[in-house]
């Protein structure tokens, strides 16, 4: 029998970064909040503190932070007619789970998106001709601008305290910054990281062949800094446990540092833990979400009722439940119809590495997760497509993110894989190693979508969602195009050696890439091309919004944090200023 | 981006490119030239210690090395020969410490960031050789013994075990064990030795920070969690690191060896007086 528990205004589905920005802004409307959030509490002090922290075995290779596939997981497919099988071990991403989300045991790389990344569509047509691009590369406008959603930007960087090199203030180029970003109405409330060793010989490569090196903007805060809301925040000590730990010494911007504490002494704002929430009830004749049903702590089914549902669940998890709750139309890659589940989009890695063989020290070990050393050349607004064929692009970097013993023991091709000759090459190579990486952009596919699965269920019964997901022709290309730059890079970096990954097989699920899955509820101008309306609000039920970066049409190539905390605070003022006021659709279709 | 910010871009990147690589390059080598371990030397730094001025300063010290006045102390008259300190005259153990760190601390004294009576005028009249010679030395010291552990009351070392290990939610604080490593044996180089230090001393350093008679540790870590702890918890922890006694750690093997070149006969401690 399913319990049911007191209205609320706000029900929000998980207890990430976006439950703790909407739960702090909502409660303090006046809104009654409850945080659905299916992992546990955890704090600073005492469950990030040293030693038991920095157990690699635990929270890297048995991933104590993210998502129990036990529980529930998604079955995975490269392309329609493939039979779809569960994700049984987390590999190629890790969602989060507990208080805080993945933005607890995140690195912090804080990127802006260019402001073409916004306007996609029609920023290609316009500067490319409308044949340029084939028809399977269904990008699309997000329906906002950068210029609407800069605020949000800069109001989310201060909160979260982002330490770095502004390259372009109210369209000034700042020296030391990233020249191609959008201009930023105010500079970094923190200066940037001191650089590493490995940052500094990409600079100098870089800076030689004409690129514009520069700080990578980070969430691991370079000085004590109090943010808005009067959150402390102390400066990180380059210990090299970013992701994905928590950090024990408040230097790392995570919601529990950063915004959680103000929602947490709210008495209208409830953190309820170990509740996973099942599916979004609503109402067929009227057209509302009524509440969410979830299990408890006890195993108990509860209904949660609500005035309004804000889905701030892990970006696949979004899309997932609303299907599960048969909200909208689901996508269907056939005919090409539907929206719920459509434009699943991820994020196109390569690598380089630079052996010196032992003639440079690097130091691995001091690091921090976004220490590192970028050029933005490459990234989709920076540079001419004429002739190229593909669309997108991203930026290449020198990050110094760990040097801890399991995860960091980088070796030429051609090494063996166990045994002596391993260990000598681990030993040679362990402090004389730079990597570089190229972060690039994602582009949809009418093949890469959500679904549901018709074989596999979790641990409560339902069907698993299904992913099918393979890399596009559009980001093979872009892929190629410059990872060959950045191994011009590697290559002036002066190395004795150097070996390139290249991107060129399918998708696989299973070594660890990037968490930064993407789209699936994407938000747009049109019902019949996007799930959620430019303010986040579902098209089809007014008082259900998704959250996170399942609304991004396509991915950029940037790291996605900053824009999905923007997004939420952009969410939150039309909420607060307009939906409260009057609940309806905001966007008239 | 437009044509019109592509071309500023360009333009300051003509200019940025070259302060980027020169800048870092000649921060680096600064920095690396004032530790620079290689130049330094044990037996130079006995002499020191010892309060023997008339010492041939090395070939690389710079002339014009200033002479310590003998009233203004010898280390040794302190510290000990084998960096044991004084318990009971709130002298520090220097024993354990790192090269990194007790060169760190005479570089802070002598600037003024970290105030002492006794140690400043020291400080000042030292040179940058003597700090490296005198910081090889004693970091080189790892017999000394401790004193029998005091009877302290068991809930104020409990309280001060809960503080070092995990911190304090309610003050904001991470726990010292974060930094200072377990049992309190540092993270050389930089982060410095706690255990068995004498409580007193770290309770008056603890002060320092809280009255910005210390500063110095670069990011102000140290100064901010100070600030934040009631004088009963700078207590309770200060006397927890006193009490406990570290477990046998493997010393971690040198990369550079100190300078073997011949060296001036040492007197022994007596005749310098």
């Amino acid at each position: 029998m399913t319990v049911r528990m007191k209205p609320v205004d706000v029900a929000l589905v998980g207890g990430g970064l976006t439950a703790a920005i909407l739960g702090k802004e909502l409660a303090e409307a006046g809104q009654t909040v409850v945080a659905l959030e299916r992992g546990g509490m955890r704090q600073t002090v005492p469950d990030f503190q040293s030693p038991t922290m920095h157990d690699e075995l635990k929270y890297d290779v048995r991933h104590a932070y993210a998502q129990d596939v036990s529980v529930q997981t998604i079955t995975f497919r490269n392309f329609v007619g493939q039979q779809a099988l569960p994700m049984r071990q987390l590999g190629s991403f890790l969602p989060g789970e507990g208080v805080g989300g993945g933005a607890t045991h995140w690195n912090g790389q804080t990127w802006r998106f260019q402001p073409e990344w916004f306007v996609l569509k029609s920023w290609a047509e316009q500067r490319y001709g409308r044949g340029f691009l084939d028809d399977d590369v269904t990008i699309q406008d997000w329906g906002i601008t950068y210029e609407e959603l800069e605020p949000y930007y800069t109001f989310f960087e201060k909160v979260m305290g982002i330490s770095g090199a502004p390259g372009n203030i109210k369209g000034q180029i700042q020296v030391g910054g990233n020249p191609f970003e959008g201009p930023r109405s105010e500079p970094y409330p923190n200066p940037p990281m001191k650089q590493s060793h490995s940052g500094f010989l990409f600079g100098q490569a870089a800076a030689q062949l004409g690129y514009r090196p520069f700080p990578v903007p980070s969430a691991n805060v370079t000085r004590h800094y109090t943010n808005p809301f009067g959150a402390e925040i102390k400066p990180c000590m380059y210990c090299g446990f970013c992701d994905p730990f928590g950090c024990e010494h408040f230097a790392k911007a995570s919601p529990q540092v950063c915004i959680l504490p103000f929602a947490l002494a709210n008495k209208n704002f409830e953190m309820r833990t170990h509740s996973y929430v099942l599916r979004v009830e609503w109402d067929r004749q009227a057209k509302v979400a009524s509440g969410v049903t979830y299990v408890d702590a006890q195993g108990r089914e509860v209904f949660q009722p609500a005035s309004m549902v804000v889905l701030c669940a892990f970006a696949h998890h979004n899309p997932i439940l609303m299907l599960q709750s048969r909200i909208g139309q689901p996508y269907d890659p056939e005919t090409r119809t539907g929206t719920v589940g459509r434009n699943y989009t991820y994020q196109t890695m390569t690598g380089a590495e630079v052996f010196y063989d032992g003639e440079k020290r690097i130091n691995p070990f001091m690091a921090a997760g976004a220490l590192g050393t970028a050029i933005d050349d490459f990234n989709n607004g920076s540079f001419d497509h004429s002739g190229l064929g593909f669309i997108g692009g991203g930026y290449i970097a020198a990050y110094q993110t760990t040097g801890r013993p399991i995860y960091h023991h980088p070796v030429p091709e051609g090494t063996p894989r166990w045994g002596l000759g391993w260990k000598q090459a681990v030993r040679q190579h362990y402090n004389s190693t730079v990597s570089l990486g190229f972060h690039g952009s994602s582009i949809p596919h009418p093949n890469n979508y959500l679904g549901v699965d018709p074989t596999y269920t979790d641990a409560f019964g339902q069907p698993l969602g299904m992913l099918t997901y393979d890399f596009p022709y559009n980001d093979r290309l872009m892929a190629r195009y410059i990872t060959e730059k950045m191994a011009g890079i590697a290559q002036a970096m002066g190395g004795k050696q150097m070996s390139v990954g290249w991107l060129d097989d399918h998708y696989s699920i299973v070594p660890y890439q990037t968490t930064h899955n993407t789209g699936g509820a994407i938000m747009g101008t049109d019902p019949k091309t996007s799930v959620v309306n430019r303010y986040l609000q579902s098209w089809d039920l007014h008082n259900l919004w998704v959250m996170g970066s399942s609304v991004f049409p396509q991915n950029a190539g940037y790291n996605p944090t900053d824009t999905v905390g923007a997004l939420a605070y952009w969410a939150a003022d039309a909420m607060i200023k307009q939906y409260l006021k009057n609940p309806g659709p905001l966007v008239q279709p | 981006m437009s044509a019109q910010n592509l071309l500023i871009a360009a333009l300051v990147f003509m200019a940025g490119a070259s302060a980027f690589s020169e800048l870092e390059a000649q921060s680096g080598m600064e920095e690396a030239a004032a530790y620079d371990i290689g130049r330094a030397d044990v037996e130079r730094g006995r002499a020191v210690v010892v309060g023997v001025y008339a010492v041939p300063p090395g070939p690389d010290a710079g002339p014009g090395s200033p002479a310590i006045s003998p009233q203004a102390g010898a280390c040794f008259q302190c510290h000990g020969m084998d960096g044991k300190g004084d318990k009971a005259a709130v002298f520090p153990r220097l024993t354990d410490q790192t090269y990194k760190y007790l060169f760190d601390s005479l570089q802070d004294y002598a600037s003024g960031v970290r105030q002492n009576a006794v140690m400043t005028p020291i400080a000042k009249a030292l040179n940058d050789q003597q700090m490296r010679d005198v910081s090889a030395y004693y970091a080189a010291q790892k017999a000394a013994d401790y004193p029998p552990v005091d009877r302290v009351d068991p809930q104020i070392l409990q309280h001060g075990a809960a503080l070092a290990a995990v911190g304090s939610a309610t003050r904001g604080v991470q726990g010292c064990i974060n930094c200072h490593g377990p049992d309190g044996v540092g993270l050389p180089p930089t982060y410095p030795y706690l255990a068995g230090q004498y409580a007193r001393y770290l309770e008056g350093q603890m002060q320092a920070w809280k009255t910005g008679q210390r500063k110095g540790d670069g990011f102000g870590v140290m100064e901010n969690i100070a600030k934040r702890l009631t004088d009963d918890e700078i207590h309770a922890v200060s006397q927890y690191y006193a009490a406990i006694r570290p477990r046998t750690v493997t010393p971690e093997k040198a990369e550079h060896q100190a300078s073997t070149a011949p060296l001036p006969p040492t007197p022994s401690p007596s005749s310098a007086r």
